[in-house]
């Protein structure tokens, strides 16, 4: 099947006709929107890691509805990925549902990068089966 | 005059995932009828569109804190209010899932529930919401609304989202809901742990063992599978919750239980590479599956016994007696050696006996074997009255496979009846 990302197309193409259409996103609303609502170097740190995978993977328009969907189904804000990576963690995988994976990885290999840690280390001390809380955690603790 | 109430407290609607679309209030009560129950949880009232049809179809049954049906005097169902709901939080930079049951004795309880849970996570997305809370938190808030709510742990030994789960649980209730332990005076076994597990933890002592059949369909070989026997005065939610708060034995007389090996994670494995080991063979392994090297699916009785700190034998003489059953379905469908409880076949026997006899547990526990033996063909009849004895086996289940009954060979065979599916687990003598 075509894929736009992770997502098919036709989900993809669904995504960004529900964001236009929704009352609730505001498409002036830019990136310094959820910024500003941060402020710990960890959320901060897993804030950029999560905005610069999915911008990647499904596109600007469907992060934000990612981002309104972790609101609304999980009471999640941006600020609190961090703090709350298994909440994060869930959503996603609710959202993405067998895509989920993929993008989990890829936002942790951005966590390392940004915290200065080598991918395989952190994943040598991961519990099976793979939880990505718990790095996200390790990578914060373990920040060069 | 004391009232035999058999309840199922714990089930879901259709507003739950992966439940069938034909689950109503009118169904479950339908078939709840047919099972034997007297007393079913309505499963989800924190969903709107599952209360709006609670409100609907149910009325006050003349303030018991349960609920009858509306205008249906020939179905004398009675409803407890109940929902499960799943938190995700983070304790001692670990990621813990824990599933609860909650109870409450009214409509206007339930809409105060909810109107604190909306908070925490949608509730329409799901019949069974997953909160973004801490455990405490979420007794805390129930116990806000009335402290006659009650609120104690889901399937409590289940690998996932239980709160001893070998993967996202803890090792006591207390580290769970913290301050707020006080008020959980209950613990759901869950299919895959029965009483006697349970007992082998001197500090679950002074909770009482409650049994239900999470059910998410209707069908009698799920509903009602587990329950809770009780013999009251009075049918009303107070006489039920305290029974069980106090652990009152007079009150609570046993639980329905099936083997637990019959549950989906009795002993430790891995599906997908056919793999099932017992709690000793699965140490051996380092719990490492010898097929894929990945860490296995622990199962129930393996963290029972990392846990316990008495033997198996123990008996905790002040509890309620449990009853081992299996659903008179999955019964007649090992008799006739098919794969599936819900054929023609299957459903033709099982009818004649419920019209028998009146509903499936009066048959399963009540009905006398030359009876039985005039309404349906001896093997059934046998297998029936060989549940009822204990003299059934069950090859153990193991992550998300249920367990597979097999019956004692007839005189003379060799080999026991291995019925229900065909698929052959490793174990490990496999492996040398
Ligand atoms: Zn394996």
């Amino acid at each position: 099947m075509e894929t736009h990302g992770v997502l098919s197309v036709p989900l993809f193409n669904s995504l960004k006709t529900m964001l236009i259409k929704s009352q609730k996103v505001d498409e002036g609303v830019g990136i310094w929107w959820f910024m500003s609502n941060l402020n710990a170097d960890g959320a901060e740190q897993v804030f950029r890691a999560v905005d610069n995978v999915l911008r990647q993977v499904i596109g600007e328009k469907a992060t934000l509805l990612v981002y309104k969907y972790l609101e609304s189904r999980f009471s999640l804000r941006t600020s609190e990925f961090s703090t709350k990576a298994e909440v994060l963690a869930e959503g996603l995988r609710c959202f993405l549902c067998s895509g989920a994976p993929l993008v989990e990885r890829k936002i942790l290999n951005d966590l390392y990068s940004s915290c200065g840690i080598c991918n395989k280390m952190a994943i040598a001390k991961a519990e099976a089966p793979y939880d990505f809380a718990s790095q996200v955690r390790f990578a914060l603790q373990n920040a060069n | 005059m004391q009232i035999r109430v058999i309840a199922d407290l714990h089930i879901h609607s259709r507003y739950s995932r992966a439940t069938s679309q034909q689950l109503s209030i009118k169904e479950i009560a339908r078939y709840a009828k047919i099972k034997g129950l007297q007393l079913v949880g309505t499963g989800d009232f924190t969903h709107p569109l599952w209360l709006r049809e609670i409100r609907e179809t149910l009325t006050s049954d003349a303030d018991s804190g349960l609920y009858k049906l509306i205008g249906n005097p020939e179905v004398p169902m009675r409803f407890m209010l109940t929902t499960e709901a799943c938190t995700i939080f983070n304790y001692n930079n670990q990621s813990k899932k824990v599933h609860h049951v909650i109870f409450t004795p009214s409509i206007d309880h339930a809409v105060q529930i909810n109107d604190k849970l909306c908070k925490y996570g949608s509730l329409s997305a799901d019949g069974r919401p997953i909160l973004n809370m801490t455990a405490p938190q979420l007794v805390e808030e129930v116990m806000q609304v009335s402290t006659e709510n009650m609120i104690f742990p889901a399937h409590a030994w289940t690998p996932w989202f239980s709160v001893f789960g070998a993967f996202s649980g803890f090792d006591s209730i207390d580290d769970c809901y913290q301050d707020m332990t006080k008020h959980i005076y209950a613990l759901e076994t869950g299919l895959s742990s029965d009483p006697p597990m349970n007992w082998r933890l001197s500090k679950l002592d002074r909770f009482t063992l409650v049994s239900n059949s999470d059910s998410h369909s209707f069908w009698p070989w799920r509903m009602g599978r587990e329950a809770n026997v009780f013999e009251l005065e009075r049918v009303t939610y107070g006489e039920v919750t305290d029974a069980i708060r106090t652990k009152d034995t007079k009150r609570f007389k046993f639980t329905i239980e099936t083997d637990p090996a019959y549950g989906k994670y009795h002993w430790t494995g891995h599906r997908n590479c056919n793999v099932s080991l017992s709690p000793a063979e699965a140490r051996k392994f380092s719990n490492i599956c010898p097929v894929c090297r990945r860490k296995l699916t622990e199962g129930v009785e393996q963290r029972v016994e990392d846990l316990a700190d008495r033997p198996a034998e123990f008996k905790d003489s002040n509890a309620p007696g449990f009853m081992r059953l299996m659903p008179l379905s999955e019964i007649i469908a090992a008799v006739l050696n098919v794969e599936s409880p819900s054929t023609q076949a299957v459903w033709k026997i099982y009818n004649s006996l419920v019209d028998n006899f009146g509903d499936e547990y009066t048959v399963l526990i009540d009905a006398p074997k030359e009876t039985l033996n005039q309404v349906v063909d001896q093997p059934v009849a046998a297998a029936i009255i060989s549940v009822r004895e204990g003299s059934v086996k069950v090859v153990p289940g193991y992550d998300g496979v249920y367990g597979k009954l097999v019956l004692s060979p007839p005189a003379g065979a060799s080999a026991p009846n291995l019925l229900r599916g065909s698929v052959q687990q490793k174990n490990l003598a496999d492996f040398w």
